[in-house]
């Protein structure tokens, strides 16, 4: 039970975060697929180092949250190109 | 008749309701607990910090003062804090004095492997350490320093 | 949520000679944005037991003390007590004016890599009976856990010490 409210918690955390919001960024300046889902990805990997951690406890990063961030950062790449490619034809 | 009657006594019993209130009200007067008027200001009562290193005992069966702050301890009828250093489960780790063994005999002088009922309350004897001013004045002479 | 706010109106952390005081949000959020936002997702599980009046009597308050307690304790074993030391750091920390017994066991805590709710659990809320064993059985599942998970996760501050980019 807390456990799944644990994931569900991740999830929002990262799209609401910097792998959400700069992954659709990201991926809006790109029509190619594959680049936005690169850059989402590098967004996903990068956030958790830059803003994870603490100055003073040490929390370790769990690999379930790593794994999060980065399938959010992937998604919401290709939601930004999504965007670009609708936007493209209108 | 009846209604002269009743007459007569409000007669009797007014004057002496209204006396009665004068002389309570002239005589008794109120204190109020606070001991001073709502707009004076009263001296706020000294504090004395806690004092160091364990005293020594001033007679046999003093219960021993407490040498550090327990202010923020929850004595309660959940939980007692104090035991979470100073059980005999947990005084080894914690590097605590251990309670007496008498606090683990019921009434009935049954051994319990926890704290007895009767002897929940540690602050019931035991007391933060503090060189304060006796409350009352007293001729108390400690056993430990006459002999 | 009005049982533990009165029970901490009369803790140090609301009340204390400096005239600093913590608020809720300073223990129970955490300051770093993603969470921060985690946190906020979660609590959509106290908002729904407020509403649903899970703990609106001191009775059934009193029933589930321990189970909410130890939540918290599991978030804050596991995220090394994170929030405590937005303000606590040992590093900030001077033992000599300590008092002994204090001084002593903050060593301790260095030393053998304890973290704040080891120690210092109910200095803001009440305790339940029994807190001492769950705390210990929150520890031990935890433990267990991260033993299950093998690598532990990834350890930032290696990765940014190698980069050379440390916070403070």
């Amino acid at each position: 039970m807390l456990s799944l409210l644990d994931l569900l918690g991740t999830i929002g955390g990262s799209i609401l975060g910097l792998p959400g919001i700069l992954g659709v960024a990201l991926g809006m300046t790109t029509r190619n697929w594959i680049v936005a889902m690169i850059l989402g990805g590098a967004i996903g990997v990068l956030s958790p180092l830059v803003l994870g951690g603490h100055h003073s406890a040490h929390v370790p990063i769990t690999t379930l949250e790593y794994s999060v961030s980065t399938i959010i950062g992937l998604l919401a790449g290709l939601v930004g190109c999504a965007i670009r490619h609708k936007g493209a034809r209108v | 008749m009846k209604l002269t009657v009743i007459a007569k006594i409000a007669a009797f019993a007014s004057p002496l309701l209204v006396a009665g209130l004068v002389v309570a009200q002239t005589t008794g007067g109120i204190h109020s607990l606070r001991g001073a008027a709502v707009d004076q200001e009263l001296e706020p009562p000294e504090v004395y910090p806690q004092q160091l290193g364990r005293e020594v005992r001033n007679y046999r069966q003093q219960p021993p003062t407490i040498p550090h702050s327990m202010t923020q301890y929850q004595i309660d009828l959940r939980t007692n804090q104090c035991l979470s250093c100073h059980d005999w489960t947990n005084a080894g780790d914690r590097g605590a004095p251990t309670l007496s063994m008498t606090h683990y005999l019921d009434r009935n002088g049954n051994q319990l492997d926890t704290v007895a009922g009767t002897r929940w309350f540690c602050t019931q004897c035991h007391v933060p350490q503090a060189d304060a001013p006796a409350l009352v004045g007293n001729d108390f002479e400690a056993s430990s320093i006459s002999r | 949520m009005e049982t533990n706010l009165g029970e901490y109106r009369q803790t140090v952390h609301y009340n204390n000679h400096s005239g600093v005081r913590a608020i809720c949000s300073d223990c129970h959020v955490p300051h770093e944005w993603q969470y921060k936002m985690k946190a906020k997702v979660m609590a959509v599980k106290d908002v729904y037991h407020e509403v649903m009046g899970t703990i609106n009597t001191s009775e059934k308050y009193e029933h589930r003390r321990l189970e909410m307690a130890a939540a918290v304790w599991k978030k804050m074993k596991a995220t090394d007590s994170r929030e405590c030391r937005n303000c606590h750091a040992f590093e900030y920390m001077d033992f000599t004016i300590q008092e002994t017994r204090a001084a002593q066991n903050h060593q301790r805590a260095v030393d053998e890599n304890m973290t704040c709710i080891d120690c210092h659990q109910g200095i803001a809320h009440d305790l339940a009976p029994g807190y001492l064993e769950e705390y210990q059985h929150v520890v031990e599942t935890l433990a267990q856990s991260k033993l299950q998970d093998g690598s532990g996760g990834v350890d930032v501050a290696s990765i940014k010490s190698y980069l050379g980019i440390s916070a403070d």
